[in-house]
């Protein structure tokens, strides 16, 4: 039967394989930009690589966020300060992606597409962050009514 | 908090253990300790009234409003 922690699980699998798929992009991305984007030259293929191994880290930190986030979903541990921080920090990754594109965006256009996508990312996380940081609180203020 | 529990003077005052407390109250002695501590953000009425009812007092004798000074 598909349950919601059949969905966590799914979630925390896929995780992974983003994990897996970021790791041979690092490796494999020099290749990959020489050979399909050969056109760019290589002034412009140099930056497009920089700007994408300045979005690794972020995007390391997100996956990591986004496995220990769920790992406490399936531990029941949802509404914590932890979760909180998880989604703050996920927010900031999305953040520094569109900061990034946006700067590199100004040496090569698609990269603009990117910097919005990253930004509205942004905004619906920060939004997410801040629904759930309130219903941190109200479940706290529950647990202490006696 | 400027709100302050004398649940321990009621307690004292009616040689009462906190168990026994907990027990007449019908709650938990973890949630009493939060309740005598001041950790607690809220009572509900039905709490207030069994322990007024265990302890033959107003729920004055246990809730006490303190003015906080201003540092």
């Amino acid at each position: 039967m598909y349950t919601s922690m059949t969905s966590a699980r799914l979630t925390r699998a896929l995780t992974v394989g983003f994990c897996v798929l970021l790791l041979a992009l690092m490796i494999l991305f020099p290749r990959l930009l020489a050979f399909y984007f050969a056109y760019l030259g290589a002034s412009l293929q140099q930056k497009v690589m920089l700007a994408f191994y300045l979005c690794c880290p972020a995007a390391w930190a997100a996956l990591v966020s986004i496995l220990l986030l769920m790992t406490n979903i399936i531990h029941d541990r949802v509404f914590t300060a932890k979760t909180v921080f998880f989604m703050r920090l996920l927010s900031w990754c999305c953040a520094w992606v569109a900061a990034v594109c946006l700067g590199f965006g100004f040496f090569w256009a698609p990269l603009l597409v990117f910097a919005l996508g990253a930004a509205f990312m942004t905004l619906i996380l920060r939004v997410l962050k801040s629904v759930l940081a309130r219903a941190v609180a109200i479940k706290e203020e529950n647990e202490l009514t006696i | 908090m400027a709100i302050v529990v004398n649940l321990d003077v009621m307690l004292a005052k009616r040689k009462l253990s906190s168990g026994e407390l907990a027990a007449k109250v019908g709650i938990t002695q973890a949630n009493l300790s939060i309740l005598k501590t001041g950790k607690a953000k809220a009572v509900r009425f039905s709490t207030l009234d069994a322990i007024c009812q265990a302890l033959d007092c107003q729920p004055g004798d246990i809730l006490e409003y303190r003015k906080e000074e201003q540092q």
